[in-house]
């Protein structure tokens, strides 16, 4: 882990995104202020949307990445540096753990004053187990931002919105349903193919099934740490093999 | 290749390298494992396997699950909600469970009769629950692997409401018999006990209308009377609909302050109670002005209201017929 | 302290050859220029040094170690061509991020980045102005600092005098200075033969991915060369001997109808005049030799053309 990278990526949300994070708090006010309006009901609905994986993305992206517009980080000066790829890749993974934790703390503090100011007698909110699932979460999607964001440019870009999108099309799997009882469906192959690849790196955890299960399973514990570690590999494999150069003079 | 010389700073770290290794044989050792010794729930949920019977036996609504052995996502919600205690205690106490699978092995169940139920409830996706009322009407649809809270509070919310939902339909069809039966038993169970602006606030007290409108229907005055006191009762002076429809059948409020509510069901509504207190003429017009309005074909009242245009004098309802059905 | 022995680099499966066979050593304390047309492979070789880039064949050795080794980028300081530095940040953001980077004691950072700022002389008011306002010899001034902060032993320079106005080059040009009174090693890739001049050791030309000549290049701007050329008389060659010997000046060469005296002061050259005047000599031409960088360009320019 690296001293000067955790603080350089929190600099660079905190300092560098100004302007871009005062649109984000307005959006967010009106959105908190909306949903409280509305009812108990809203309010649940806009915590699951804040915990919903593809929401997640968003949030770990916003760290994870070297910058929202043209002009990245200087990584050809940065890695003459005595510093390991492996250290970058780790230090970027646990601010960007850190970092959107925060932003979820925000989002759920703007809510609850919301709650308070609109209807103090029935506040919504969240449970013990709701906090861990962020906490959680943002780890295991925090590494898979971080090992996204080490592929070349334009391939990280296409991957982002594909994990987006899988991730948004949510946990149903629309299947050509022909009930002949053999599963002949020509598309089921492809299908089961998918979803197995979307599952086996299935960044999401929820503690609380797990623990709330009548039977206890390891598996979901292990497949979670597994991915995070897969991640952080991918991730410092894939920086280690790149080569840093600015065109010819 | 892999560099993991020590001091290199493109190199990997052994150990990264050991722990992710290790850890993803270790995933793959355990799925096997429980792939091939399932872990047993202490509670399971008491699926019945024949259709037709478990439709008949027991008034509880029905729930049907719609899965695929090839589908991971299936898996994920029996791991997730199916093995919640609540859930498992919730199900098997308050529903009939029935399973329907598309599986690799020869089915148990007759294929026609499961193809049948999914063109009937539209089931599109697999995992799929339906819940449907105890006369094989659709409830709720849910499809997809719902996390194990979302499907708690769905059922739940299914146990609280499904009396008043049968009820409701069945005063949609104009059986006021049966609605009265099955709205009577609502209330009784509810009690009125539901939480202030929650969302199924409303429902004890479109349920009382209703069964005021049944018990006059059927002559039993006095009843309707006893009913609609009851649910003034719990009136919390607050313009929510249907609340001040209450008041008005009871006489506290005017027409005028009633028709300022705007409320898209008021002509329905008005139409079933001049039904109720004779005044034919008086329903005939409510009628006419609920008729046109086709986008509320599907609420409860308007097609009780709908259903009224076959009690009503011949003359009057020769003239909606020709104006509305033909 | 380096060597770089069979050095290639190659891309698109061997199509380009960016670097072919390149061997060269750098001590310790000195100062070696690279220069060379646009396009030679300089940043290539630059960047292999650095361990930015990977070579398809031969190695690097910086004090025995791999250039991508924690030890080497421990004692490197690096002053990128293209100023991209993170532009949201001032000056003194920067220089604390570097300085946190290169593994100094956080105590005294502070005082580190004020004098790195005051040896490049970056005014006081800039300082905490955001990169992004700064002009281009102010962005190299803090790519300066940035190099300073860290306590490099081996400098990396890429261009740093290009697009410079004459007093950003004179900060330049005193801080190499000062690392070469620090036995500080230096790399410098330039375009600038002033410059290489001024502050180089040891000068390589590179061109078509090879190092052409490696010339020592002392400290000789008091000596240069003048040419002589005669038609006549028939012993002018032994009398521009004897001249030689009698001026004490240096007759380095003389073939055919030209000799070349390399003079220790342009006060010697009236003197030179009055020799082969008196010597009866008829001079045709006599001009000073061109500089000795320029005349590395043009040979390497002219071996470039011929192949």
């Amino acid at each position: 882990m690296n001293l000067a990278v955790l603080v350089y990526t929190f600099l660079l949300r905190t300092k560098k995104f100004r302007k871009i994070d005062l649109v984000f708090d307005a959006m967010l006010i009106t959105a908190c202020f909306g949903s409280v309006m509305q009812g108990p009901g809203m309010v649940q609905r806009f915590i699951d949307l804040m915990m919903n994986p593809a929401t997640m993305m968003i949030m770990a992206w916003g760290f994870a990445t070297d910058s929202m517009v043209k002009g990245t980080e200087y990584q050809a000066l940065l890695f003459t540096r005595p510093l390991t790829r492996s250290s970058y890749v780790v230090s970027k993974t646990i601010m960007t753990w850190l970092g959107a934790q925060l932003v979820f703390w925000k989002c759920f503090l703007a809510l609850l004053a919301a709650n308070l100011l609109l209807h103090p007698k029935t506040v919504t909110f969240f449970t013990g187990w709701d906090v861990l699932y962020i906490v959680a979460n943002t780890l295991s999607f925090g590494a898979l931002a971080v090992a996204v964001h080490r592929l070349p440019t334009k391939w990280a870009g296409l991957a982002y919105i594909l994990l987006f999108y899988s991730y948004l099309g949510g946990a149903a799997m629309p299947a050509g349903v022909k009930f002949t009882g053999s599963a002949q469906s020509a598309t089921v192959p492809m299908e089961m193919t998918r979803d197995a690849l979307s599952h086996v790196l299935y960044p999401v955890i929820d503690l609380e099934a797990v623990f709330h299960s009548t039977t206890f399973s390891i598996v979901p514990i292990l497949a979670y740490i597994s991915n995070i570690l897969i991640y952080i590999t991918l991730a410092t494999i894939m920086l280690n093999r790149r080569e840093f150069s600015y065109a010819q003079d | 290749m892999l560099k993991i010389n020590p001091g290199d700073t493109t190199a990997t770290p052994l150990w990264l390298l050991i722990s992710a290794s290790l850890f993803l044989v270790l995933r793959v050792a355990a799925s096997l494992y429980e792939a091939q010794h399932p872990p047993v729930p202490k509670e399971q949920i008491a699926w019945k396997e024949n259709v037709e019977i478990s439709k008949q036996i027991e008034g509880k609504p029905l729930l049907y699950y719609f899965r695929a052995d090839w589908s991971p996502t299936c898996l994920q919600l029996e791991t997730d909600s199916f093995c919640n205690p609540e859930i498992v205690e919730t199900i098997n106490k308050s529903f009939v469970p029935m399973r329907l699978s598309d599986t690799l092995k020869p089915l148990v169940l007759d294929h026609n009769k499961t193809k049948e139920l999914i063109q009937k409830y539209a089931v599109s996706v697999f995992p799929s629950l339906v819940i449907a009322l105890p006369d094989g009407t659709l409830f709720e649809k849910i499809p997809g692997a719902v996390k194990h809270k979302n499907l708690q509070k769905a059922l739940d919310s299914a146990v609280k409401t499904f009396k008043a939902v049968q009820g409701s339909e069945a005063f949609a069809r104009g059986d006021f018999d049966l609605a009265n039966k099955l709205l009577g038993e609502y209330l009784a169970e509810n009690k009125y006990a539901l939480v202030d602006e929650s969302e199924e606030f409303f429902w004890p007290f479109e349920c009382a209308f209703r069964r005021y409108i049944c018990l006059r229907s059927l002559s039993k005055d006095s009843e309707a009377e006893a009913c609609l006191t009851e649910a003034l009762k719990h009136d919390n002076n607050k313009p929510d609909w249907p609340l001040p429809l209450l008041r008005y059948v009871a006489g506290t409020i005017s027409l005028k302050e009633l028709q300022k509510s705007e409320e898209p069901n008021l002509e329905p509504d008005l139409a079933l109670l001049a039904f109720v207190n004779h005044k034919d003429q008086e329903c005939f017009e409510h009628l006419e002005k609920s008729l046109p309005r086709t986008i509320y074909k599907s609420r409860y009242d308007s097609r009780a209201a709908r259903a009224l245009v076959a009690k009503l004098s011949p003359d009057l309802r020769k003239q909606l017929e020709l104006k509305y059905f033909f | 302290m380096i060597s770089v022995t069979n050095l290639s680099k190659t891309y698109k499966r061997g199509k380009i050859k960016a670097l072919n066979d390149v061997n060269f050593t750098v001590n310790e304390g000195e100062v070696l220029g690279l220069i060379g047309p646009n396009g030679a492979g300089k940043t290539t070789l630059m960047e292999c040094m650095l361990g930015l880039i990977f070579p398809s064949s031969g190695e690097v050795q910086i004090n025995g170690y791999n250039p991508s080794h924690i030890e080497v980028k421990k004692i490197i300081g690096f002053l990128p061509e293209r100023e991209k530095y993170d532009s949201w940040m001032n000056a003194r953001e920067f220089l604390g991020y570097h300085y946190m980077l290169s593994r100094q004691p956080l105590g005294g950072a502070k005082t580190a980045i004020e004098e790195a700022l005051d040896t490049v002389q970056l005014v006081a008011e800039a300082r905490t102005r955001p990169l992004s306002t700064y002009s281009k010899g102010m962005l190299q001034r803090v790519g300066l600092a940035q190099m300073i902060v860290g306590k490099p032993r081996l400098c990396f320079l890429d261009e740093p005098t290009s697009g410079l106005d004459p007093t950003s080059r004179n900060v330049v040009r005193d801080v190499i200075r000062s690392w070469k009174n620090e036995k500080v090693t230096v790399v410098l890739n330039s375009h600038n033969l002033d410059e290489v001049e001024r502050v180089c050791d040891r000068v390589a030309f590179v061109y078509g991915g090879r190092i052409a000549t490696i010339e020592k290049y002392g400290e000789a701007e008091d000596q240069f060369t003048v040419i002589v050329k005669w038609s006549g008389p028939e012993d002018a060659f032994r009398r521009l001997e004897e001249i030689g010997k009698h001026a004490e000046l240096e007759l380095s060469l003389a073939e055919g109808s030209s000799a070349r005296f390399i003079l220790s002061s342009k006060q010697q050259l009236p003197q030179l005049a009055r020799s082969l005047v008196n010597a009866q000599i008829d001079v045709e031409e006599m001009f000073i030799e061109k500089k000795g960088l320029e005349k590395l360009f043009e040979q390497g320019w002219r071996q470039l053309n011929e192949k």
